[in-house]
């Protein structure tokens, strides 16, 4: 059976203001969904519902037929659900290598696998030469990696991605894309990315997801939802938000 | 700074080398004091003492980032624990008529007590380590100290077992400078394993950013309350090697004031890194004990400075205060002793596992 992470009818209201209003999001193995959206269009708080870090009002989640609604973010980590955060979130006064490391041991792997795991993602990710460095030392861009290289030694089935290459050069922002690409063709794993970057959502995903005020005014390729109408209207029309 | 490829020199470099620069200076330490006057001697092995509470207090504070107010509750049990596992049949008939027969009858010695102490304490610390680490920051904190306080009163009141605020005297005083430097050594031995245990990073990662270690998949409270428990069976380690140097105490010996003195010794060092604990321990106790000296008055040059009363609290308050200021983290700067060896990581890495040059790499624009 192939493994999916399906939310439906997701409600968050924050002091009577709905940051989602009966969204449903299902994210299939081996595929690629991006979630756009313009500013406050509620991507992060979806992320936030998915991953367990913010609450639902009214909605369900399932992870592989099993119902995960209302589970803590380390219960859902352990059942196969990485994420990254919008700004990155580094264990900074640990190692660059200690950073992955503590990504597998937190999923209950061995030391030695965990080490193994941290080894060959930090060569994926182009950092093996900085892995004794403290995690504050790297730049940005090196953040953004390492936060990903953390998140893949889960080894997750899903994998939520805020906003990874924000912050970062084009050729930076290739680089992370030709890593999470190379880290996919040998996992099955299903990828939630949020992103700005029409030019990195369009060739990278094989779905998109458009929220705007928070509910979800389209799903489909890329194709139709560069043709949609209604998401040409909510980025570009009277009104819209010009960002994404 | 050498080079080392070999595996088993960057182990020692990293793992070994930061363990041993801070343990033979300790030695050398307790070598010195063994030749000083008696007063300088207890001054060396009080500090080999507090070495094993400050160490053990960072076991929970410094792998977790968080403050406890009330860590000294297991001193005090440690130390009553001991006292009562020390003291002879004769004397607990003498001293504690109403002491419960499993306690009456029994009696051990130096070691037994020392480690049935740091047990019992231990035991106790479990007993709260999950309600408490379900806690976070200053309601831990808190909660930490009211601990603190509970302990505090009931050990005042429970005459029939630990004689109320009357002193308990008469334990045997077996701790010696020599022995209080073993413990000392073991703590620090153990802390640091614990810290490079699976345990022990991933509440150093938990430390550093909650939210980011939550999402890897790591349970906080369950990982707390193991360095909890631990922490809580070395500074009641502390409690009974301080009850069988004094030979004599009562409930309010720790307590407050040695709450503060701990403290004081884990922040002025450093108290995210082994090293600040050790650092932190023999800097206050020094700088306590030769203010202490200065308490009876002293001679600046020609000038004849007299009586000070409290000018130990005072002085280390305001060194506190100077370290909280100028240098947050501590004087090691929350940071262990660096290694010896260049990394193995920070040189070439293996040409089977470096990553594809960037240009190479497929273009998804």
């Amino acid at each position: 059976m192939s493994s999916s992470f399906i939310a439906r009818g997701v409600h968050v209201d924050f002091d009577g203001i709905k940051a989602l209003d009966d969204v449903d999001v299902e994210l299939r193995e081996r595929e690629v969904l991006g979630l756009i959206g313009p500013n406050g269009a509620g991507k992060t708080t979806l992320v936030n519902v998915l991953s367990g870090f913010q609450r639902l009002d009214e909605g369900s989640m399932q992870l592989n037929g099993a119902n995960v609604t209302g589970w803590s973010p380390y219960r859902l980590a352990r059942r196969g659900l990485a994420r990254t955060f919008q700004g990155a979130r580094l264990f900074k006064g640990l190692s660059v290598f200690e950073n992955v490391e503590v990504g597998a041991l937190g999923v209950g792997v061995g030391r030695r696998e965990a080490k193994a795991r941290a080894e060959s993602l930090l060569s994926l990710l182009g950092l093996y030469g900085q892995a004794d460095m403290p995690a504050d030392s790297l730049a940005y861009g090196g953040q953004r990696r390492l936060e990903i290289a953390r998140a893949l030694a889960l080894r997750p089935q899903f994998l939520l991605l805020d906003e990874p290459a924000a912050g970062l050069s084009e050729l930076e922002s290739d680089e992370m894309m030709s890593a999470i690409l190379d880290f996919k063709k040998d996992s099955d794993c299903g990828v939630l990315i949020i992103e700005h970057d029409m030019r990195v959502i369009m060739s990278l995903c094989d779905r998109v997801h458009v929220l705007n005020y928070g509910k979800t005014i389209k799903v489909g390729t890329p194709a139709e939802v560069r043709a949609d109408e209604g998401v040409l209207t909510a980025y570009l029309g009277v009104g819209g938000n010009q960002d994404a | 700074m050498k080079h080392s490829n070999s595996p088993l020199l960057s182990w020692i470099g990293r793992r070994v080398w930061p363990l041993v620069a801070l343990i033979v200076p300790l030695g050398a330490i307790a070598l010195f004091g063994g030749t000083g006057s008696i007063v300088f001697q207890r001054e060396v092995t009080t500090m080999m003492m507090y070495m094993v509470v400050v160490v053990g207090y960072y076991i929970f504070v410094g792998n977790s980032g968080v403050t406890s107010f009330g860590h000294i509750s297991f001193m005090i049990i440690g130390a009553y624990t001991a006292a009562l596992l020390t003291l002879t049949v004769q004397q607990k008939i003498i001293l504690l008529p109403d002491l419960p027969s499993f306690l009456a009858d029994v009696h051990f010695g130096f070691v037994g007590g020392a480690l049935l102490g740091a047990v019992v304490a231990a035991v106790f610390a479990a007993v709260i380590a999950l309600p408490i680490n379900r806690l976070t920051g200053i309601s831990l904190s808190l909660a930490m100290f009211a601990i603190l306080l509970t302990v505090n009163v009931i050990v005042s009141h429970w005459t029939s077992v630990t004689r109320g605020v009357t002193s308990m005297f008469g334990v045997p005083q077996s701790t010696t400078l020599g022995s209080a430097f073993v413990f000392a050594s073991i703590t620090i031995v153990a802390a640091w394993m614990f810290q490079w245990t699976r345990v022990g990073l991933r509440m150093r990662a938990a430390r550093e950013d909650e939210p980011a270690a939550r999402a890897v998949g790591i349970s906080i409270p369950r990982d707390r309350a193991i360095a909890f428990i631990l922490s809580g069976f070395f500074v009641g380690l502390g409690g009974a090697l301080f009850a069988q140097f004094l030979g004599a105490f009562n409930s309010d010996t720790f307590y407050i004031s040695t709450t503060l003195l701990t403290i004081a010794m884990l922040v002025i060092g450093g108290f995210k890194s082994l090293s600040g604990a050790v650092v932190g321990t023999v800097f206050v106790s020094a700088l306590d004990a030769g203010l202490r000296r200065m308490e009876d008055g002293f001679a600046l040059g020609p000038l004849e400075v007299g009586s000070r009363p409290g000018l130990s609290a005072v002085g280390l308050a305001l060194c506190m205060l100077l370290v909280l200021v100028f240098r947050s983290e501590g004087l090691t700067g929350s940071r262990e002793i660096p290694s010896l060896w260049r990394l193995r990581r920070n040189e070439t890495p293996p040409a089977d596992t470096l990553p594809a040059p960037a240009t190479d790499r497929k273009d998804v624009s």
